[in-house]
């Protein structure tokens, strides 16, 4: 930018010179035509000649009188006389006449002339006589050297001036030839300036539009992986399914990594990037096989897809496979060999049916279910799916307007003593009871709560209805309550238990909280110091659902479990023998070696009861000893009579 | 040329023969004029035959003259139109001898005048007279060069025409 300032400066100076060479020219020309003129002006030299020339001719008039003296001689040198008189006389006017004026001598010379000359004026006046003419004759001598010298200081200033003038001339021609020669290499200057201004504007222009290329090529693209962003994609989409609407089938996978997050935490960003990198290079590969296809990143780890022209959405089911089995091959990066697996939502535009824009969406809820029914799937979006979101969006919404005091409550399942079959404890379950009477059961509306973060607000009411109820029971059973991870994270749970068991007047001891397993991979050292706390305070703390996750064993070491919940998964097995059996063997005797009790979950049979009992486990709950039931059920049944008669 | 330098000479001769004692009583001829294109028709005037003519003014500065001068006299486009010349170059011959050439372009593109009063006087030998070529040297820059100037001859006593 600075350079076109540069130029620009220079132009408009060199314009202004060739402007001012242009004004300044006709000037110079004229005042050479000045100089000129005045040595033209009428040539003083030539006045001086002629004059010498008048002078003799009255000379030789003079002579000839002298000799002839007759009238006619007399007449011939009166004219000629007549002559030099209007000669002299053009000698004190006029240029000629400044020139006498300049210098004392000459008018000296003139006026000796004058008057010589008026005196033989007078004498021809007269009548012819010889001595008058002899007295012509002398005035004629006595006015000869002041005419020759005149007219010889004439001449001599006149070549003065012819030299001056000529050097005037020369300065001015070389003055005029400057100028000219300015004016032409200004010209050239200017026109060698613009032609290289034009290249430079055209370099620019070149450059500008190799910019605006680039930039219109960010504007669509990835910046990590040179992939279609998504407003390209769904341009392209647009496109595709806008061209005909009717023949063609057209898919919309939408590909979400799995396991890209420990890449990325393990190996660095930077590794994670090429990751990202490697999988674009097979996605984009896998579209440039299928005319019409294209790939993008939709951001993260996540990728979008376009497969045009399909025969069937089986086969659509079929090219995801094979996209999987291609993003699951290993990838070189650095040292490491990094392999990544991922999970597809497939939505297949059938003919003259929704619009591209629903695709993306359809595939994405394709996606999720995929996701959550295990990774490494590709899974084909159905109708019902929609039905399944529309559901949980109305259920997100009575949530919210639910009334959690009064709707939510607690109902109780009886914990036994599986050789004294003594009811020792139950399991507040959480039950919503709608007001329009109808029960909505904990599978649908707890996973949803969670999401909406609503599980706090229902887990306070839960865990204070439970302790209300236990502290109300005629016997000391314990009550055990499930802590969301929810709850765990984003309340300060220590403060929560022990306020309710304040408000409640239930004694610590009796209080179990169960939480799962899955809460401990997100932050073990939070959930060790709450546990300590609890536990602290006298609470007991149980490990749900055990065996079910990631049941590490560092947990039951880390962590100071009061008590193991096995799993029901394995309780309704345990009888088959073989695996199952084995399992709930090694838990409850990893139990027992830990200090911790077992609880069973599930029970349904005597014979599981006996078996578990067989194996160590001193506690259980399930259908066998009773289903959840209300406050005032469960108190009618289980509370006031310590010793349960067995049913069946 | 060589007819024209014949016709000047025989123009000076009569000027310098005097005139007949006859022709005394009559008015001077001041201007003799020589037509060539004419076959050498001659025509002598007296300054009543110029003023006849019709007369026009030029009031102009001169190389000759301090301060600007009134001339008046027969323009010369008249007095050509007035011979009924059809040449191209007018010859002037003055007392002096001096000679210089006009071309008849001149004539019509300049009011060129054949002054015989300067100041409302009529011009005296003595005074450049009787005749005296006048251009308008104010009035046209490229007058007011020698090449007109010298075409300013003062008593002019003859024209000769080819």
């Amino acid at each position: 930018m600075r350079f076109f300032d540069h130029i620009r400066l220079l132009l408009i100076a060199i314009v202004a010179v060739l402007g001012l060479v242009c004004a300044v020219l006709p000037w110079v020309v004229n005042s050479m035509d000045d100089i000129v003129g005045r040595t033209t002006r009428h040539d003083v030299a030539w006045n001086g000649a002629n004059g010498r020339d008048d002078f003799h001719d009255v000379m030789r008039k003079l002579l000839v009188h002298r000799l002839e003296a007759s009238a006619e001689s007399q007449a011939n040198a009166r004219l000629s006389h007549d002559i030099l008189t209007s000669r002299l006389r053009t000698w004190r006017q006029g240029s000629f006449g400044a020139f006498v004026a300049a210098d004392q001598k000459r008018q000296r010379w003139l006026d000796t002339a004058e008057r010589a000359v008026g005196d033989i004026g007078d004498l021809l006046d007269q009548a012819p006589a010889p001595e008058r003419t002899d007295r012509m004759l002398e005035l004629i001598d006595v006015a000869e050297p002041a005419v020759q010298m005149l007219s010889r200081a004439a001449y001599v200033k006149s070549t003065r001036d012819l030299a001056e003038t000529a050097q005037k001339i020369q300065f001015m021609q070389r003055v005029q030839e400057g100028l000219i020669a300015l004016l032409i290499a200004g010209s050239l200057i200017l026109v060698c300036l613009l032609l290289r201004q034009n290249s430079a504007l055209r370099a620019s222009v070149a450059s500008e539009s190799r910019t605006s290329a680039r930039n219109a090529f960010m504007a669509a693209h990835d910046v990590l992986t040179g992939l279609a962003n998504r407003s390209t994609f769904s341009a392209h989409l647009g496109q595709l399914c806008a061209g005909d609407g009717s023949a063609r089938r057209h898919a919309v996978f939408v590909i979400d990594l799995d396991g890209f997050k420990p890449v990325n935490d393990l190996l660095g960003h930077g590794t994670g990037d090429m990751l990202l990198i490697a999988v674009a290079k097979r996605l984009a590969a896998f579209a440039g096989a299928n005319e019409g296809s294209l790939a993008a990143r939709l951001g993260g780890d996540e990728f979008l897809l376009a497969i045009a022209d399909l025969p069937s959405a089986d086969v659509a089911l079929e090219r995801a496979q094979s996209l999987l089995e291609q993003i699951r091959a290993a990838s070189a990066i650095d040292e490491h060999m990094v392999t990544v697996d991922a999970s597809i939502g497939i939505a297949v535009l059938e003919p003259g049916l929704t619009g591209p824009e629903n695709l993306i969406d359809h595939a994405d809820i394709a996606l999720g279910i995929a996701k959550a029914v295990g990774k490494g799937q590709a899974i084909l979006f159905e109708q019902s799916m929609l039905d399944g979101i529309a559901a949980r969006i109305k259920m997100e919404g009575d949530l919210a307007r639910a009334d959690i005091c009064e709707e939510f409550e607690p109902h109780f399942q009886p914990i036994v003593d599986l050789v004294s079959k003594e009811v020792v404890g139950c399991e507040a379950l959480a039950r919503w009871h709608r007001q329009d009477g109808s029960n909505v059961p904990p599978a649908q509306f707890i996973p949803i709560a969670e999401t909406s973060g609503r599980i706090i607000d229902i887990g306070a009411v839960i865990l204070f209805k439970a302790c209300r109820a236990a502290a109300a029971f005629t016997t000391p059973i314990t009550v055990s309550v499930n802590l969301s991870a929810v709850q765990f994270f984003r309340v300060d749970i220590l403060k929560l238990v022990s306020q309710t068991l304040a408000a409640t007047g239930l004694a610590p001891d009796r209080l179990k909280l169960e939480i799962t397993e899955s809460m401990m991979i997100t932050d073990t050292r939070l959930v060790r110091q709450s546990v300590e706390a609890l536990k602290a305070i006298g609470v007991t703390v149980s490990l749900d659902d055990f065996g079910t996750g990631y049941s590490s064993l560092s947990y039951l070491r880390n962590l100071g479990f009061d008590e193991l919940k096995i799993d029901r998964s394995f309780v309704s097995e345990i009888t088959k023998g073989g695996r199952p059996m084995a399992i709930a063997q090694t838990i409850v005797q990893l139990a027992r070696n830990l200090d911790m009790t077992t609880v069973a979950e599930g029970i349904e049979t005597e014979e599981q009861a006996q078996m578990l009992l067989a194996m160590g486990c001193r506690r259980g709950q399930g259908w066998l000893f009773g289903r959840p039931v209300g406050e005032r059920e469960f108190t009618r049944l289980y509370s006031p009579a310590p010793r349960l008669a067995l049913a069946g | 040329m060589k007819l024209a330098f014949v016709a000047t000479a025989i123009a000076i001769a009569a000027l310098i023969q005097p005139p007949p004692a006859a022709a005394q009583q009559k008015a001077p001829v001041i201007l003799s004029v020589v037509d060539d294109s004419k076959g050498g028709q001659r025509t002598d005037l007296t300054l009543d035959d110029l003023q006849r003519l019709g007369s026009a003014v030029i009031r102009t500065t001169t190389p000759w003259h301090d301060g600007e001068q009134l001339f008046e006299g027969v323009p010369l486009a008249r007095l050509l139109a007035h011979l009924g010349t059809r040449g191209n170059r007018l010859t002037l011959t003055a007392l002096n001898s001096y000679m210089t050439e006009i071309p008849v372009a001149d004539v019509t593109q300049y009011p060129v005048l054949l002054a015989y009063k300067r100041n409302g006087q009529t011009m005296p030998v003595t005074d450049k007279g009787p005749l005296f070529v006048i251009y308008p040297y104010d009035a046209d820059k490229n007058l007011k060069t020698e090449t007109y100037f010298s075409r300013s001859a003062w008593q002019v006593r003859s024209i000769a025409i080819d």
